[in-house]
């Protein structure tokens, strides 16, 4: 047996396991036979025994874990559900609030609250005719000076038919004052 | 049944606590395998979290339990390699690394001082270095071996090549750490 061949055995001298085969009783008889290779093996086994110079160390910070660290919070600190609860009632309050364009007023006996949320037009006992509108219209037109294309003009006209549609009362009324001033003339 | 297969047990049952005793119980042994193969402690540090990450996102996957030891070691092994990459493209694990020059310091003012704190720094030094003048292979197969004391089987497994590979690789790596060593002048 020529020692290169075996040198790569000697992993099997230099860590004996339980439960893996012996090494063969042939590599044994060439390493009691060759002072090489027997130097060799003494040489791996003082290695061996530097290598443990480097001894383990303890971690710098211990590992984080997240859901773990989670649960350890909740179980901790069971408060803080309550603070996360009550903190996103007050955002949907504020954000109704502002939605709601409320109002607070400081009065003699502390402060008023007034929302506009659920506030609605009252409708106006009052009624116009479709010329009166019109005249409104221009009369708004001209004083804000803003531009007017004849499409747009038509699109209120037809708007306004469509209200004269859409509200019977007004148009009776209109069509009781067109006979009226029909009849005096 | 061993700690490692019960704290196992409760998280896969849904005891995130079984998670918690899992990361206490390797994670010292995952921080010295990436010391060892990496030659830096921060960057050890940042792989011992990442590995638990990746084994919190993964382990329900784990068919066998008692395969854990042989599959974390593969994953830290895998972390180690991106993080070597990451770090610098150029460099691989085969490259040799060079100490910081914190740890160069501190040595040598224990040196100086002439206690013995400075022999233990100035032999881990000597064997960090000559661990890292060796292959990526080699020296995975030196600190699986002597460092975490797997059998030759578990150092194959880990390593996923055949046992004789596994002898090979430990062989040659022990030669070259031993000559590595008498370069620096450590007589072996």
């Amino acid at each position: 047996m020529r020692c290169d061949e075996i040198r790569e055995r000697f992993v099997d001298l230099l860590y004996e396991e339980r439960g893996t085969p012996p090494a063969s009783p042939e590599l044994k008889a060439h390493i009691d036979s060759c002072p090489r290779c027997r130097k060799e093996l003494d040489e791996l086994k003082g290695l061996r025994g530097v290598l443990r110079g480097w001894e383990d160390e303890q971690p710098l910070r211990p590992v984080w874990i997240p859901e773990a660290a989670q649960e350890f919070v909740r179980r901790r600190f069971p408060f803080l559900r309550v603070v996360r609860y009550a903190g996103i009632a007050a955002l949907v309050f504020l954000a109704f609030l502002a939605v709601s364009n409320a109002e607070f007023t400081r009065t003699s006996d502390g402060f008023t609250f007034k929302t506009h949320a659920f506030a609605r037009e009252e409708p106006s006992g009052e009624y116009c005719t479709k010329a009166e509108m019109l005249k409104i219209v221009k009369e708004a037109i001209r004083d804000s000076e803003a531009y007017m294309t004849e499409s747009t003009y038509r699109q209120v006209n037809a708007a306004l038919d469509l209200i004269d549609k859409q509200m019977g009362r007004e148009l009776q009324y209109v069509r009781s004052r067109y006979s009226q001033s029909k009849t005096k003339n | 049944m061993t700690d490692t297969h019960r704290a196992l047990t409760r998280f896969l049952d849904g005891d995130e606590q079984g998670f918690t005793l899992l990361v206490r119980e390797w994670e010292g042994r995952i921080y010295n395998l990436a010391w060892r193969l990496l030659g830096n402690r921060e960057d050890a540090q940042d792989v011992v979290q990442e590995t638990f990450f990746a084994v919190f996102r993964s382990v329900r996957g784990l068919r066998d339990p008692r395969s854990f030891p042989t599959w974390l070691y593969r994953i830290t092994l895998n972390q180690c390699r991106a993080r070597w990459r990451r770090r610098s493209p150029e460099l691989s694990l085969d490259q040799p690394v060079q100490g910081t020059e914190g740890e160069a310091e501190v040595s040598h003012q224990f040196a100086a001082e002439g206690s013995g704190a400075a022999v233990l720094l100035e032999t881990r030094d000597l064997i960090r270095k000559a661990l890292m003048s060796t292959s990526e292979d080699h020296r995975t197969a030196i600190i699986l071996k002597e460092y975490l004391g797997l059998s030759l089987e578990e150092v194959a497994q880990v390593m996923d090549c055949p046992l004789s590979t596994a002898k090979s690789r430990l062989y040659h790596g022990l030669k070259g750490v031993q000559q590595s060593l008498r370069k620096l002048g450590v007589g072996v």
